[in-house]
């Protein structure tokens, strides 16, 4: 078998090469040989880069051509043997190294599915020749295992396009060791307009804004920050707008000074005062309120605003229903009185402003009657373990689990054992039926483990990363798990994220709920600051509601300038966005003063005072009402469609609405005399603003100086059904 | 604790530059194969047809692909093999590479001169030119298949490149019989012992059977099949058949005397990793990676009723009692199971219990029909009761993995085969 290779050497340098290792005499013994390449730390990450054990390849659930390796690794000894032992061992040949198929395949010498994945003699085949010449020695539990990862740079300013630079990527070992492991790092570029990335970690800067290049090695991930600035020359007084010494304002500025976009002007008080009601209220200003508004000539007008506008009853009113989204207030699984209940305490909490960190907690470890404490309907909703773990995380802390249910997590460091580590935190909860219908009784029991699927056995309760207990602790684990949760550093970022999303328009990481490690914020240095900060106010989320709507960059106009017409992450103008469904509908029977009538409440209950998103309304479902299934942010449809458009025009809901007789237009024709009054009292009522001139004179010259019925009702269809309306500005 | 590094790496490099003297007793169409399989095989072989093209073979050649003809014989002008390999039509070939002036120049002459065949695999001549990788520590072969001779002398074990036997009683090698690529992985004596069947092959590329007369140690002929090499092997009662199992999914059928193929049994989903003959020789029964154990009519070729479906893993290994009625299969999913055989219909499952904490690798009766044993991936060998199916004993913990299993015919030692070399012998019966 053994024949000396003749080779010819080809002019443009591509040399197969024939290898010769020096033989080292050596006994065999129970020590690896010195020297020999480790196969957790060596032979794996090859395989990693390669792509062999990737999802579409051998790391497949069935693996591939009957040769199975787990996803990326993540189970070196079941590695280990099928690629050793499995089938015989047909894959590796410790006779004859180079007629193993691991060497064959992979480098296309015999026909393979996947192609030629290296090359004979390239790093990744000596290093795989040379562990097998070793004597294919195992995974040993005294190997080195990685601890940390670093990318260097972590952040870079790169002035133009066109421009190239290397990423160099570190692990640090748990024997001290630090290693550059570059070569077998996996690079993925987040935004291919800013800058790519190759298989070598070399990346190119392609346009202007900010992009991360994220790096993954052997399931720990850690990015590099790429900002391409853009090409212009910006006044002097380009940021004065955002020159307060608020934190969201030196934040927002700082990036775009860095970015060199200008921000917008400031919006008017008309606009403000809108924009400050659907946000937080989701009602209207009315035109007294309005008047009131415009006429004070207090420099801390606005900042007034918003003290009264925090005191509304309408504030307990959006807010708990925008928390009864997230904890899944319905009554598909929990029967009227529980649901009551539970959106009970959620309004209590709005109510009294309960920290975020001791609301979560009740939650968390609520027991005892769901009919008297509302939170413990959240263990009823939801009776697995592993639904309830993956629930808490994608909800308190932006992360996603699922993945690692069946194996390592492929995109963040989550791995399965921590899965079921997290699960078993949970596994102790019982619930017991009591006589009233939807009465259950949450207790917390001594005994009930989750098994891992693979290794038969339950995982010590242990929070994702966090402390372990074990399994015999007389320490309840929900509290454990709750202490662990309100101090991760997740928990805080996904509810300011969360809040963030409400008034801006886009989380500072976006998606709102997708916090993972490889998907970083647009300003985190803004991030980290107004998280630090709502700590340190003991979680409060009404101070930091406070903070958002009185900062310079909330303010700003939804007009744009030549330098950031095209932003649309870094917040320099307000995002104009769809308005929600239920504010959709409450503003329309606001203005036209016809409430919404929703079976089994009485009327005059707004669609923010529904705690239930089961009760029918076709008009909240097209306008994409979440159904309060998952609680994660894609549940809400915030895009527009035709059928929304439909809807609205023609159907039902509005045109009702608008013809109902003694309603607000009806009040209004009683009252107005000339069509100029009247056009701006709709005006005023519906857009909160005066019309310009041009726009009386059109809307004069359509309705004629005769008022009539059908003329108002069709100046309101128009206003309703006008972008202006039904969108933030 | 120390450990390799890979960024500088320690293996010393040798580029071997050739002459044109080792090639230059080759034929043309022998070194034109030559240069394609090393720069085109790798993207134009009968798994992976970029364009539709195939070179395995000079018939696979002249095929042509997607584009049409890629050589016209004579033609080197208008060849678009050719054409590709100098740059003057895209996308030029090699993909990522470029050959040499002496390599382009040499296949234009093979054309022009007509293109005449070769006769290699292209797929073999790339097995014959591997690296030559030395070993840095002594490696000992596996023992991958085991058969005791009937008269309990002696074990044959299939090793790398050999079948050895060993004295079973002083535990010695007695004799080598070589001649196979790699691994010999199945072993099985004729009823009389006169006769030793020993298969392997080249994993993903053929399998290989040869036939010994055991007495003199002689090769009385052998043979290549499949397209990836043989895991089991089953000789009927007479002799006279000998069915073979692969990784290729396929199970054949051969005549021993003249090493004629008589017939392919096509069905499996997956790898057929073991197969036996029923007492009568009228059946064959097959157990696969594809979870399933399936019945054969022999002189049809064509199944018997449904297959025994029961497992939820891949199946390794099969095993027929004495009596014929019972049949045993047990693989990854690491239990065992037992089905009754039914004349002509089929088989009904009487039992499934787990066996071992991790796969399965190989069942056998004793032939006093009393003890099942089972070997598993948890290093355990396990001796089942069969009427009750409880487990009467279990062996010490074995170093490394039990990969092969032979009772003697007197149902009172068990030999064991190990990935990490040798040949361990054990009494059936326990004396404590």
């Amino acid at each position: 078998m053994k024949q000396r290779v003749s080779v010819r050497s080809s002019d443009a340098g591509a040399a197969v090469v024939a290898l010769a290792f020096w033989f080292v005499c050596s006994t065999l013994s129970a020590a690896p040989l010195p020297g020999a390449p480790s196969f957790r730390n060596d032979v794996l990450p090859v395989l990693t880069k390669s792509g062999c054990n990737s999802g579409p390849c051998h790391g497949a659930l069935a693996g591939k051509n009957g040769f199975k390796l787990s996803l990326r690794g993540y189970d070196p000894d079941a590695d280990y043997r099928a690629l050793t032992r499995v089938a015989l061992g047909r894959r590796v040949v410790k006779m004859a190294p180079a007629h193993s198929l691991i060497l064959l395949k992979p480098t296309s010498t015999i026909p393979h599915g996947g192609g030629r994945r290296f090359r004979v003699g390239s790093p990744q085949y000596q290093i795989i020749a040379d562990w097998i010449a070793s004597g294919a020695p195992a995974p040993r539990s005294d190997d080195p295992v990685i601890e940390t990862l670093r990318v260097i740079p972590d952040r870079v300013l790169v002035e133009k396009p066109g421009e190239e630079l290397q990423l160099l990527v570190k692990a640090r070992y748990s024997d001290g060791e630090e290693r550059d492991v570059t070569r077998w790092t996996k690079f993925t570029s987040t935004n291919d307009g800013v800058a790519t990335v190759d298989e070598a970690g070399s990346v190119t800067t392609r346009g202007h804004g900010e992009g991360a290049i994220s790096i993954w090695y052997a399931s720990k991930v850690a990015f590099s920050m790429v900002t391409v600035p853009y090409p212009r020359t910006l006044d002097s007084d380009a940021f004065e707008v955002l020159s307060s010494d608020g934190l969201i304002d030196r934040g927002i500025q700082g990036k775009l000074r860095q970015l060199k976009i200008s921000p917008s002007s400031l919006c008017d008080d008309s606009t403000y005062i809108r924009r400050l009601y659907l946000d937080t209220l989701g009602v209207l200003p009315t035109v007294e309120e309005l008047a009131l508004f415009l006429s004070d000539s207090r420099k801390d007008k606005r900042a007034r605003l918003v003290e009264e506008v925090l005191k509304r009853p309408e504030y307990v009113d959006y807010w708990s229903y925008k928390w009864s989204d997230l904890l899944l207030v319905s009554s598909r699984k929990l029967q009227r009185s529980a649901m009551w209940s539970y959106y009970e305490w959620i309004r209590q909490s709005v109510r009294e402003n309960k920290p975020w960190d001791v609301f979560i907690s009740e939650l968390v470890t609520a027991s005892g009657n769901t009919l008297t404490n509302g939170a413990a309907n959240y263990w009823v909703l939801h009776k697995k373990p592993i639904e309830i773990s993956e629930n808490i995380s994608q909800a308190f802390l932006g992360i996603s689990l699922t993945c690692a249910r069946c194996h390592n997590h492929p995109l963040e460091k989550w791995t399965q054992n921590q899965y079921y580590g997290m699960a078993n935190l949970v596994s102790r909860v019982g619930v017991k039926t009591g006589n009233l219908p939807g009465e259950f009784t949450v207790i917390s029991r001594h005994m009930g483990d989750v098994n891992h699927p693979r290794l038969g056995t339950p995982m010590l309760p242990q929070p994702l990363d966090g402390e372990a207990l074990s399994l015999g602790t007389s320490k309840d684990r929900r509290q454990h798990l709750a202490e662990w949760l309100t101090q991760n550093r997740h928990f805080a970022r996904t509810v300011v994220n969360r809040v963030w999303d409400n008034f801006l328009g886009r989380g500072l990481v976006h998606p709102v709920d997708d916090l993972r490690a490889t998907n970083p914020a647009s300003n985190e240095e803004l991030f980290t600051a107004l998280t630090e900060d709502f700590v340190a106010r003991g979680f409060d989320v009404k101070a930091l509601i406070r903070e958002i709507v009185n900062s310079a960059a909330y303010q700003l106009s939804a007009e744009t300038n030549d330098s950031n017409a095209d932003d649309d992450k870094y917040y320099s103008h307000h995002l104009s966005r769809r308005l929600p469904a239920e504010v959709v509908l409450d503003v329309i029977s606001q203005v036209t003063g016809v409430p919404e009538e929703f079976e089994g409440y009485s009327l005059g209950t707004r669609a923010f005072q529904l705690p239930d998103t089961q009760i029918e309304s076709y008009f909240l479902d097209s306008f994409g009402r979440p159904e309060r299934l998952t609680g994660a942010a894609n549940e809400r449809k915030r895009s527009s469609n035709v059928a929304q458009a439909l809807h609205l025009i023609n159907g039902e809901t509005l045109n009702r609405k608008l013809r109902r007789r003694g309603n607000e237009i009806g009040k209004l024709l009683e009252k107005q005399s000339s069509t100029r009054e009247l056009v701006r009292s709709a005006y005023r009522i519906a857009l909160t603003r005066e019309p310009t001139s041009a726009e009386i004179g059109s809307l004069q010259a359509s309705l004629g100086e005769v008022l009539d019925r059908q003329g108002v009702e069709d100046l309101f269809w128009a206003i309703l059904t006008s972008k202006e309306f039904l969108f933030t500005h | 604790m120390q450990w390799s590094n890979s960024s500088s790496l320690r293996f010393f490099v040798v580029i071997l530059l050739s002459t044109v003297g080792q090639a230059s007793s080759l034929s043309l169409e022998e070194r034109a194969a030559r240069i394609l399989a090393k720069n085109c095989y790798s993207c134009h072989n009968e798994v992976k047809k970029e364009s539709g093209l195939s070179m395995h073979t000079h018939a696979a050649l002249m095929e042509g692909g997607d584009n049409g003809p890629a050589l016209l014989p004579g033609n080197s002008d208008e060849s678009r093999m050719l054409l590709m390999v100098e740059g003057l039509l895209e996308p030029t070939m090699p993909e990522d590479d470029f050959l040499s002036k002496e390599d382009i120049d040499l296949l234009r002459s093979w054309v022009s001169k007509g293109a005449s065949p070769w006769a290699s695999d292209l797929g073999r001549i790339q097995l014959e030119n591997l690296p030559e990788i030395e070993l840095r520590t002594p490696a000992r072969s596996e023992i991958a298949s085991l058969a005791f001779h009937p008269s309990g002398d002696f074990v044959a074990g299939g090793a790398y490149g050999e079948v050895r036997l060993f004295d079973s009683r002083s535990h010695e090698i007695v004799a080598r019989l070589p001649g196979h690529p790699e691994t010999v992985r199945a072993v099985v004596f004729s009823p009389d012992g006169s006769i030793l069947v020993a298969a392997g092959g080249m994993p993903a590329r053929y399998g290989k059977v040869q036939i010994w007369e055991t007495k003199g140690r002689t090769l009385l002929r052998s043979w290549e099949g499949h397209t990836d090499c043989i895991y089991s092997l089953a000789l009927d009662p007479a002799g006279d058949h000998l069915a073979t199992s692969s990784y290729d999914r396929l199970i054949k059928l051969w005549e021993v005397g003249t090493g004629r193929e008589l017939r392919t049994l096509k069905g499996h989903a997956d790898a057929v990793y073991a197969v036996i003959f029923d007492l009568a020789g009228k059946r064959l029964l097959s157990a696969s990676a594809d979870r399933t154990v399936k019945i054969w009519d022999v002189k049809t070729g064509s199944q018997i009723g449904r297959p025994l479906g029961e497992s939820s893993a891949a199946l390794y290994s099969l095993a027929l009692h004495p009596s014929g009625e019972l049949v045993a299969a047990a693989g990854e999913d690491k239990m065992i199971r037992i089905w009754k055989l039914h004349e002509g219909q089929g088989g009904e499952l009487l039992n499934s219990f787990f066996a071992h904490d991790s796969s399965v690798l190989r069942l056998a009766f004793t032939p006093d029909g009393q003890t099942l044993i089972s070997a598993g991936a948890d290093r355990l060998v396990k001796f089942w009761d069969v009427a009750t199916s409880q487990e009467k004993r279990t062996l010490e913990p074995q170093p490394d993995w039990v990969l092969a299993l032979a009772v003697s015919a007197d149902s009172k030692r068990v030999a064991l085969g190990r990935y990490d070399g040798p040949v361990v012998f054990y009494e059936v019966q326990s004396h404590d």
